[in-house]
């Protein structure tokens, strides 16, 4: 196996937070939201490649009437290279794909085994892995609802935002009702008129939202890229989604 | 056990029921495979997002996923000890690059896209260089490939049985052709039937190392494709005799238009053919005719049986080029066919030309390659009769 693929399974992903790192500096350094996916949010596979590197492939793949372009991790001299980066996308999309078979309900915020035949488990991992015109949206992770990735948790009614430095501040009334206790939240924004509409989260995107940090009972925030606007009032509303996460699930390097 | 799984630093009632979970789930995934992950009979894709049409590109990413997919289970489940302590020599991480590093890696790493760059990586990658007479031809059929595709009109008319130009530049690229998935054994078939050779082809014509790895994709799907793939031929020992097979062997017609055969590879290598097995249930040989409904048909009329010499007057024009129906997969099938539907008629083998001519849409070069040989008149079917020692 090339180094590069080796190193690339072996280490995952060390993020400095989805945009929102909470850092203090006193008497000790905590960073929090160190270590989850690279994506958060989202289950859909990211095996996307750029046009030339896929025109490529499906050249040299039909002269050889080989429909695979990773031949084998284990060959010395693969003959496409796809980079670290990529060998870790697919190894998360994989480790979701198994997190979402083998857990109960959503799979998210448990550790529970789910009941069901392999058969049915194996369903929902090669599911997950499907290209969308092959997908089964009545079962896990693509039904639209329920147990579907894509659920929404709940539906809240912002009525002021701001943004300074790309992050976003969104205030609610009444209270979005978030516990603090979770750091998997996200959101899809869908405020009606004016620059409010900057602050909307495309779901064609972010189908299951972007992660956001829960402030207080009435206030969240999330990155979001645009000029920086002062308090404005808004109207329309926001659908609550829930990610990959939980109570703890994130690294929180912790120096004192 | 065919994982071989990393240490889980990681404690805990939930992390060790998850733990076995996931061991079990991936096995069945991996057992299972060949069975299950579909490819698409039309359009010769597979259902799954690549790579993960790979089954040993699967394994890795599922080993490897083990340890972090755990970490999120005691994570979750919390407790303390490694995975909740803070201890990072305990959990996964990513090796940090500066930027003159992360350039070197990247410069390293393939994919690259220029012309001479791609010419570079190719014969590196294939573990030699092309021979040198084969140079120029190489680069024609690499912008033939991806630029144009084959649809320029052939320049020169075949002569007789020869190869054109075109396909004497496959036959050279043969040697350059990854072993897997039998693309040799196929090249060595499809060049018998373009030079309209019909000596029967056996064992002895195999390229190297094609032999095992062919009994053993037949003995798998023998062992797991599903029986209604499978059918036994109820034969007299005469009527064995006619196959190869001795009086206790079996004598069956699989049928590889199907997912096991596919992800077997043996789909486009026979479709369907005679598999003998011996009393112990052994593959000990197969038995086909390599003929095309796009190109040249070979209907017995003599009583012979595939696999074996065959008189020409029974060589016609393949299904394509003749009344027929289309079953539940489009593909021509003949006219009442239970099940079908009546197509349009015949086709021309310009039509089959048009529906593969663009190779970077994933059409198929061999296909093309066939119905134009048959527009030029050209083309006999193959007898294959393969024996098999058997380990």
């Amino acid at each position: 196996m090339l180094t590069s693929y080796s190193l690339a399974l072996k280490h995952l992903s060390l993020n400095t937070g989805a945009g929102v790192t909470n850092i203090s500096i006193g008497s000790s350094l905590t960073i929090f939201d160190m270590q989850n996916f690279n994506d958060p949010m989202n289950i859909i596979p990211s095996s996307e490649l750029n046009s030339s590197c896929s025109r490529y492939m499906i050249g040299r793949s039909s002269a050889f009437e080989d429909n695979q372009y990773i031949t084998s991790l284990d060959l010395e001299s693969p003959y496409h290279d796809v980079g670290y980066g990529k060998i870790q996308e697919y190894l998360e999309d994989v480790t979701k794909a198994m997190l979402l078979a083998i857990l109960d309900g959503d799979s998210k915020r448990t550790t529970t085994v789910g009941i069901g035949s392999s058969y049915a488990k194996r369903k929902i991992f090669y599911n997950t892995l499907y290209k969308e015109r092959y997908r089964d949206k009545t079962i896990k992770p693509w039904v639209n609802s329920g147990i579907g990735w894509t659920a929404t948790h709940s539906v809240v009614n912002p009525v002021f935002v701001s943004r300074t430095n790309n992050i976003a501040i969104v205030t609610t009334s009444p209270a979005h009702g978030l516990s603090t206790a979770f750091d998997d939240w996200g959101i899809v924004m869908n405020l009606n008129t004016g620059i409010a509409t900057s602050f909307n989260i495309s779901t064609s995107t972010y189908p299951n939202g972007v992660p956001i940090t829960v402030v207080d009972a009435n206030t969240f925030k999330y990155a979001n890229n645009g000029i920086n606007t002062s308090t404005t009032s808004v109207t329309g509303t926001a659908d609550v989604k829930v990610g990959w996460g939980g109570t703890s699930i994130n690294l929180h390097l912790y120096f004192t | 056990m065919s994982f071989t799984w990393p240490e889980i630093p990681f404690t805990g009632a939930e992390v060790t029921a998850f733990v076995n979970a996931y061991k079990g789930l991936a096995e069945s995934i991996y057992e299972n495979w060949f069975d299950e992950v579909g490819y698409d009979s039309e359009y010769h894709t597979s259902y799954l997002e690549n790579p993960f049409t790979n089954r040993e590109v699967i394994k890795e990413l599922l080993t490897y996923g083990l340890i972090y997919a755990s970490f999120i289970i005691k994570q979750r489940s919390g407790g303390g000890g490694p995975g909740t302590n803070f201890d990072l020599s305990a959990s996964p991480y990513k090796p940090q690059l500066s930027d003159a590093e992360k350039t070197y890696v990247m410069e390293n790493l393939g994919c690259v896209f220029t012309p001479e760059a791609m010419k570079s990586a190719w014969q590196q990658k294939t573990g030699g260089t092309a021979p040198p007479r084969l140079s120029e031809a190489v680069e024609d059929l690499l912008d033939d490939l991806f630029n144009n595709g084959p649809t320029d009109p052939e320049t020169q008319p075949p002569q007789d049985c020869n190869l054109t130009a075109r396909e004497a530049i496959y036959d050279g690229l043969v040697p350059l052709i990854p072993f897997t998935s039998f693309l040799r054994t196929k090249a060595a078939f499809l060049k018998r039937y373009l030079t309209c050779d019909n000596s029967v082809f056996t064992e002895d014509d195999l390229p190297a190392g094609q032999a095992n790895s062919m009994r053993d994709a037949l003995q798998d799907f023998a062992n797991r494709a599903p029986d209604q793939y499978k059918t036994p031929l109820n034969l007299t020992t005469e009527q064995k005799a006619l196959y190869g097979a001795g009086p206790t062997d079996t004598v069956w017609r699989y049928d590889f238009y199907n997912v096991a055969g596919e992800s077997r590879n043996l789909r486009t290598l026979f479709g369907v053919a005679v598999v003998i097995k011996n009393s112990s249930g052994q593959v000990i040989g197969v038995r086909d005719d390599f003929d095309f409904v796009y190109g040249k048909e070979l209907n017995r009329t003599d009583g012979s049986v595939a696999g074996t010499p065959y008189q020409s007057s029974d060589v016609g024009p393949g299904l394509y080029y003749k009344d027929h129906w289309l079953d539940q997969d489009n593909q021509p099938v003949p006219v009442g066919t239970p099940g079908a539907t009546p197509s349009n008629g015949p086709v021309n083998p310009q039509y089959v030309r048009d529906q593969n001519s663009n190779p970077s849409a994933g059409d198929e070069v061999g296909r093309w390659t066939v119905a134009t040989a048959y527009e030029n008149g050209r083309g006999t079917p193959v007898p294959i009769s393969i024996n098999f020692t058997n380990p």
